[in-house]
């Protein structure tokens, strides 16, 4: 190939990829840039700061340390993240892609009934539970335990951390389902059959074939669900505001409490720096873990 | 020992029936390969035989037993499939050792059995390797020890050679047969291409849309096939059938007219009536070149195929072209005029339904 060919084509590849860097520069860059930078000021929405913000240095950073509600929310995000994400939508998206790929009369029911909740908007499946979970007796779920005899419950009250949990794994289980489901049709019949003939029974094939066969899969899975269930707010903030007192109030949340209810966008803005330090180090973990390809 | 008997053996897919009724029986340590074209069944019969496919009808016999409805594992039966489905997470020793390891042999053991595997399957040096870094062959030998390491009563194989190139299908053709010889195990093998079933066969069956055409020795089903299917489908390039008229029978002999109008009497045939309609088959190799003087019949060639020690010449005839396979190299022009001789005993007649008329 000519010189001159391949500097045309390094400078038409550079033109094509224009559009995505540019945008990603304006509303990724700039904006995390931006943040960094307020992370490093008092800059807020109200009071002397607001007129004048000034440069603190590590002043927000040294705040955080002692912030006993920043160590909560942290603690708050990482048993959520523990329990709906890595444990919840994982094993009930594995089941439920070991049990879609059988053919049965009532697959396309039980495939929506999986997919529906990833395609509802979030705002809508948080008002949806939360006339579901609502206190006293006209509530959905109190109506329901009632026929077992079990007295009205406050549940966004009692159990907050659970009822989000909850809420937050039915809605994730879609798409860890539709991830697991790839995973396995890409493991052929063949094997399955061979291990029959070396006779392996069912849960022998399950744990020595297919557990082994689908662990990229399921990192790939746990990166992503990881990062962006870190990052969850919507859904959330829709059901509790992080409430009652804290209970909720994940690091998404507590940053947006700060920013927008405190107004102190500069210590906003530092937890935000942190939680995305924070992701982008599990990101790296999982990836050198497994050498994903991503 | 270990023979298998099928007795009237029926699949069926829904209102679908693959396999017809299909009566096969394979002694002791021989070696049976079911050939026909695609779509057969000759895979499913297999599938039914290893236990991956249930038997809708019929019985399936291990050494007398009935084994319908035993689950594969427990039928005493090794499989080695096309693709040789290798445990790609695990290495060439896990995968061998992979059935031992499931019955809860002791490590020292199974480490043992896949050693001596290995060795006689020259993976010796390959045992820590996992399989998507071996070649083909060294693939199908590791598929070939996974099946041996559990000393099977007999060994099933679904077109293993397929998946190789030409060179490396004759090396192991001939890996095959040694395989045979030393582990004595009954063979079933599945393939589509008529000359591996000629090479390793001790008994071929020829299948066709679910049924049995004929099964015999590879010699016999090539001399004396029961059928035009069978007829065709042995031999490469394959049989020529021309439609033809008996014209005049006597007590043992008769001539035939083609509708090319080429006569040729053939001794040895009996039961046949002047005016029927018969086919005549002769196959390639049964033709060859002759003197203008002494020919049979003289061909208008459409195309000649020079491989060095042979030529093949295709011809021009009434129904589909034909086919001569002639020794020697020859330039043979398309269009030129070709003299050729028929080797009579060697004629095949089948009547018009194409069951063949048999001469003694």
């Amino acid at each position: 190939m000519s010189v001159s060919f391949t500097r045309r084509e390094a400078w038409r590849n550079r033109f094509l990829i224009l559009p995505s860097v540019l945008l990603l520069a304006a509303f990724v860059v700039y904006p995390a840039g931006f943040a960094v930078y307020t992370s490093l000021t008092n800059e807020a929405l109200s009071g002397p700061a607001a007129m004048n913000p000034r440069f603190v240095g590590f002043a927000n950073y040294a705040k955080l340390l002692t912030d006993q509600n920043f160590w909560r929310s942290l603690a708050i995000t990482f048993w959520f993240v523990l329990f709906s994400a890595i444990i919840g939508q994982l094993v009930l998206g594995l089941l439920s892609a070991m049990l879609l790929n059988r053919r049965f009369a009532l697959r396309p029911l039980v495939n929506a009934i999986i997919l529906m909740p990833n395609a509802v908007p979030e705002v809508v499946a948080a008002l949806m539970w939360a006339s579901m979970l609502a206190a006293g007796e006209y509530g959905t779920l109190n109506n329901i335990v009632a026929w077992f005899g079990v007295d009205p419950q406050r549940w966004l009250t009692s159990f907050p951390l659970t009822m989000i949990i909850i809420v937050n794994i039915w809605r994730g289980i879609g798409f860890a389902m539709i991830l697991m489901t790839s995973g396995l049709s890409s493991i052929s019949d063949e094997l399955y059959e061979a291990a029959r003939m070396d006779g392996a029974n069912t849960s022998q094939i399950f744990r020595r074939i297919t557990l082994p066969l689908l662990v990229p899969t399921i990192f790939l899975y746990l990166l992503v669900s990881t990062v962006s269930t870190i990052a969850i707010f919507g859904l959330v903030f829709a059901l509790t505001r992080g409430g009652p007192a804290g209970s909720t109030e994940l690091v998404g949340i507590y940053i947006y409490n700060q920013s927008f209810n405190s107004y102190q966008l500069g210590y906003g803005s530092a937890v935000a720096v942190v939680v995305l330090v924070f992701s982008l180090l599990v990101g790296m973990l999982y990836v050198r873990a497994l050498k994903v390809d991503v | 020992m270990s023979s298998i008997t099928l007795t009237n053996i029926r699949k069926r897919f829904g209102a679908l029936e693959v396999i017809k009724g299909v009566d096969i029986s394979i002694a002791d340590g021989e070696f049976a390969v079911f050939v026909g074209p695609s779509g057969c069944g000759k895979s499913t019969l297999l599938r039914m035989i290893a236990g991956l496919e249930s038997i809708s009808d019929g019985e399936f016999r291990l050494d007398g037993e009935l084994m319908n409805d035993v689950s594969p594992d427990k039928r005493g039966l090794a499989m080695v499939f096309q693709s040789y489905a290798l445990y790609p997470h695990m290495t060439v020793a896990e995968n061998i050792g992979f059935s031992l390891d499931l019955k809860g042999v002791d490590k020292a053991e199974i480490k043992r059995r896949v050693g001596a595997v290995a060795d006689k399957l020259q993976l010796g040096k390959l045992l820590d390797r996992k399989p998507q870094a071996l070649s083909g062959g060294q693939r199908q030998r590791v598929a070939i020890g996974r099946a041996i390491i559990k000393e099977p009563k007999v060994i099933l194989f679904d077109e293993p050679l397929s998946n190789l190139d030409a060179a490396l299908r004759v090396q192991m053709r001939a890996e095959l047969q040694e395989l045979h010889r030393t582990t004595k195990s009954t063979i079933i093998y599945v393939t589509h291409d008529q000359v591996e079933a000629m090479t390793l066969a001790d008994r071929i069956v020829v299948l066709s849309e679910g049924q049995v055409k004929q099964a015999d020795h590879p010699i016999a089903l090539y001399k004396q096939p029961d059928n035009l299917f069978v007829g065709q489908f042995i031999g490469s390039p394959k049989m020529n059938v021309f439609q033809a008229r008996v014209e005049a029978v006597d007590d043992t002999s008769a001539r035939i007219v083609t509708a090319d109008g080429w006569t040729v009497a053939l001794d040895s045939v009996k039961g046949l009536s002047a005016g029927e309609t018969v086919q005549l088959g002769i196959r390639p190799e049964d033709l060859s070149l002759a003197e203008p003087s002494n020919a049979d019949i003289t061909v208008q060639a459409i195309l000649s195929e020079r491989l060095g020690m042979e030529t093949y010449v295709s011809f021009q005839t009434k129904g589909e072209p034909a086919i001569a396979r002639i020794a020697g190299d020859h330039r043979i022009g398309t269009g030129e005029q070709v003299p050729l001789k028929i080797n009579r005993n060697a004629c095949h007649l089948f009547d018009s339904t194409g069951r063949a008329i048999r001469r003694s």
